[in-house]
């Protein structure tokens, strides 16, 4: 089976337009042609690493912080998600910690296993990797959800001197931390996955 | 260079063959009839579709999800009581609140991410879709202005949002009395709409109009 790249053609990644011209602009859309995205596993790693950094304190630090008139309590992603389990939210307690721990790691894992296996050419079935990257550029977007929560809860809960909520330091770094990710993802080039396995 | 029409030899390759864009396996462009869609036989990710009444459907639900938009961003969506206290916020409230405590950069993204990129990719999405029904001419610009809403579609996030705003109901549902706004079901529409809209929507009708009409 040929690849277009094989035949000396680029294909372009919006609009399936095939062309000679790999490196220029699109003649049916604009938009950029490359047969492989360029440095798309040096792209991918930089992503990735940047992103795991930001997960870090976007877990340490509170994402969301509580004022009573008893005090402030700071509350991370974890505290938040067993605070939930203790209230019988099982739900949302596991809506919260799929979106934002098993999504973030699984996609951590998914993204360097894939890249690394196309680096050192290891013999793992395509499809599985293909579908498992797949998986997480569709899932990517999901982890946001805590953000968004602790945004329309600072909004919501401003009730004068009984209870105030303000967001933490966290939800920063885990915002940046979940687009970082996004991008680590859509840099890697899954046709590279392709590739491997016809020299192998 | 602009190239407003395309190259002979572009439409030459184009019109006998298509590839992959998962694996690049290079394909001869398969003959659809409506409703159907390719997969590419090696790693099966969709190849090629040609959808009914795309043109028709996309601007019907996408117009639908525009006038839930205005709802959605205008009005409250969430209206909470306890102890006397009466508090209504809207959705730029809840981004505002971002700003005010001192989150400006993580406020301006979620403003991206919840109102401007949704509705951008809506609005292009919407032209494209309305040239296609009353045009046959498809120009660069146009074509251009499509790829963008593609690339811009990942980073929608309205859908994100309104599960965020659910797990907060829950969330504070103990705490306080909370009634639900207009804004509420207007972002519940706008969901709906804009990914059934955007469902509906066949690109590969629109790049084989532009291929033909040149």
């Amino acid at each position: 089976m040929n690849s277009a790249r094989d035949l000396g053609y680029a294909v372009c990644r919006v609009c399936h337009t095939i062309t000679a011209d790999d490196g220029a602009a699109c003649e049916m859309c604009g938009a950029r042609v490359h047969a492989r995205i360029p440095a798309s596993l040096q792209r991918t790693w930089a992503f990735l690493i940047a992103g795991v950094a930001a997960y870090v304190p976007g877990n340490m630090l509170p994402i969301m912080i509580t004022a009573t008139p008893r005090g402030e309590s700071p509350s991370t992603i974890v505290g938040g998600v067993v605070t939930l389990f203790h209230h019988g939210s099982y739900a949302i307690a596991a809506v919260i910690l799929i979106a934002s721990v098993a999504v973030p790691v699984s996609k951590f894992i998914v993204i360097a296993w894939v890249s690394a296996s196309i680096r050192f050419d290891w013999k793992s079935d395509e499809h599985s990797r293909h579908r498992s990257h797949e998986l997480v550029e569709l899932l990517g977007a999901w982890s946001m959800v805590d953000v968004f929560v602790v945004a329309a809860l600072a909004a919501l809960i401003q009730l004068g001197g009984v209870m105030n909520v303000r967001p933490g330091p966290g939800a920063e770094y885990f915002a940046l931390s979940v687009a970082l990710t996004m991008l680590s993802a859509r840099s890697l080039d899954t046709r590279l996955i392709w590739d491997a396995a016809k020299h192998g | 260079m602009r190239i407003e029409t395309l190259t002979d030899a572009g439409i030459a390759i184009n019109s006998r063959y298509t590839a992959c864009l998962s694996c690049d396996l290079l394909l001869p462009r398969p003959e659809l009839r409506l409703g159907e869609l390719a997969r590419c036989p090696r790693c099966g990710a969709v190849v090629l579709t040609n959808k009914p009444e795309s043109a028709e459907r996309t601007v019907a639900l996408l117009s639908a999800s525009a006038t839930a938009y205005l709802l959605m961003a205008f009005y409250p969506f969430l209206e909470v009581s306890s102890s006397g206290l009466v508090n209504k916020i809207s959705v730029a409230d809840s981004i505002g609140v971002l700003w005010r405590t001192g989150y400006p950069v993580l406020a301006v993204f979620c403003l991206l991410l919840i109102l401007v990129v949704p509705i951008l990719r809506l609005m292009l999405t919407v032209v494209v879709a309305a040239h296609l029904l009353h045009r046959q001419h498809i120009t660069l610009r146009l074509r251009r202005v499509y790829s963008t809403a593609l690339r811009a579609a990942p980073w929608a996030m309205t859908d994100v949002f309104m599960l965020g705003v659910v797990v907060s109901l829950v969330k504070i549902g103990q705490l306080a009395d909370i009634q639900l706004g207009i804004a509420f079901w207007a972002l519940l529409a706008f969901t709906v709409f804009t990914a059934l809209g955007a469902g509906a929507m066949c690109a590969d009708t629109l790049w084989q109009r532009a291929r033909l009409s040149t």
